[in-house]
């Protein structure tokens, strides 16, 4: 991926965020007219519940941002991975936004570099009830069995899931939600790269760390959040010739 | 007479000029001076003005488009010149060696902006210069309306234009 690419997650989009959509949508405007390459790797959408559903039924909210989604791929190549939200988010819907689907975990080749990407749930290995749950919903037969319901029967299960996976989340502790540094120096040794971009952790940070004496780099997309957080919140990482750049986010100088 | 370069800011709301401390800031004078004379501060905007606080510039077009600027500079934030009122200061990430183009002028003595420790939370703004004449064109400026411009907050509703930047010998 020569050039100018442009990296954000967890955008989380819903039909009760028009602030933050409105802000997505002018970024992909940006990332049409600026960017050579963009790629979201995951959470884009707050759930998913399959590509026909959005395809065939798409709510006004949903088709406005898939049509912006359609222009930006017309422009630039863009590429969308999947999240823990947006997990079922899959081929026929890269198809027809004219996109390219992403696997889970990627070697991506930029002008900064090669980057071990991915969204960065599977990180998160000291939230055992959660990768337990992974494991089931990323099972093919089972994802299958759920495409095969009723779109009715599809979205009450998902906000089942939803309000149970809230509950628990509730009664974890704050550091079993982020990533397990084992996990990290794991990725990076056998991978043998030495930079890194996830989302997911809603931390976003450029972290350094020494793996076997190596020197890493991580860096950890934002979420986006303009409609209930003050300054709003969101972001992303530009990657030039030798230069990583979280933009976006917070611009600094903040006020006191 | 101090032999410090300045550099003439002409904008759409009048001029001003700036004192640069090159020995105190000789990464960031040289870095700011090379942006000067390639032209790349010609054309554009404040485009992020907090009355009280500072006015941001140097690193949009009037339509927000960010501009492609060289490698980052380290932070010079340790020499010992404040984010008082007036003064330049270098804008930038969170990540304190992160600066390029973008540059802001304190409209308050913003003492929390200052160094204090080489830390990612203490590093503050490294302060390379200061307007020396149109202060009240800074007066005008940081007090005009601003708004959300799609990504960006505070942007003015008036676009506020470098029109030129030059040495002035």
């Amino acid at each position: 991926m020569p050039g100018t690419v442009w990296l954000a997650s967890d955008i989380h989009l819903g039909p009760q965020v028009p602030a933050t959509q409105a802000a997505f949508h002018d970024f992909l405007d940006m990332a049409g007219r600026q960017a050579d390459a963009l790629v979201l790797c995951g959470d884009i959408f707050d759930a998913w519940v399959g590509d026909d559903a959005a395809l065939e039924a798409a709510p006004p909210w949903l088709a406005a941002t898939l049509e912006k989604l359609r222009q930006t791929a017309s422009l630039i190549p863009l590429w969308l991975g999947r999240g823990n939200r947006d997990f079922l988010l899959g081929g026929q819907l890269a198809r027809s936004l004219g996109a390219h689907l992403l696997p889970d975990t990627v070697r991506l080749h930029t002008d900064a570099g090669d980057i071990l990407l991915s969204h960065g749930d599977e990180y998160c290995t000291a939230d055992a009830s959660y990768q337990r749950f992974r494991r089931i919903v990323r099972t093919p037969w089972i994802q299958r069995l759920f495409l095969s319901l009723s779109l009715k029967r599809r979205l009450r299960i998902a906000q089942y899931a939803r309000q149970r996976s809230m509950a628990a989340n509730r009664h974890k502790q704050q550091d079993i939600m982020d990533v397990a540094p084992q996990a990290i120096a794991s990725a990076f040794r056998s991978s043998g790269l030495g930079l890194m971009v996830h989302g997911h952790t809603h931390r976003p940070a450029r972290h350094e760390l020494l793996v076997d004496g190596r020197a890493c780099t991580r860096y950890v997309l934002p979420d986006w959040d303009y409609d209930h957080s003050i300054p709003p919140r969101g972001g992303w990482l530009a990657i030039g010739h030798g230069t990583m750049e979280l933009r976006g986010a917070s611009p600094q100088p903040q006020p006191q | 007479m101090s032999t410090n370069p300045h550099v003439k800011l002409q904008t759409n709301f009048g001029d001003m000029v700036i004192e640069l401390y090159q020995e105190k800031a000789p990464k960031t004078v040289a870095n700011f001076l090379k942006y000067t004379q390639e032209g790349f501060y010609d054309g554009t905007i404040f485009h992020r003005v907090i009355n009280n606080f500072m006015i941001q510039g140097g690193g949009f077009e009037a339509d927000m488009k960010q501009k492609p600027t060289h490698d980052p500079i380290e932070n010079e934030a340790n020499n010992g010149l404040k984010n008082d009122k007036y003064t330049l200061a270098m804008a930038r990430t969170s990540d304190p060696h992160s600066a390029t183009a973008q540059f802001f002028i304190n409209v308050a003595d913003n003492d929390f902006l200052n160094f204090t420790a080489p830390t990612s939370n203490g590093w503050g703004y490294a302060v390379f210069g200061k307007v020396i004449e149109g202060t009240d064109v800074v007066d005008k400026i940081k007090a005009v309306k601003t708004g959300n411009k799609g990504f960006h907050q505070d942007v003015p509703v008036e676009a506020v234009v470098i029109e030129k930047a030059t040495v002035v010998e």
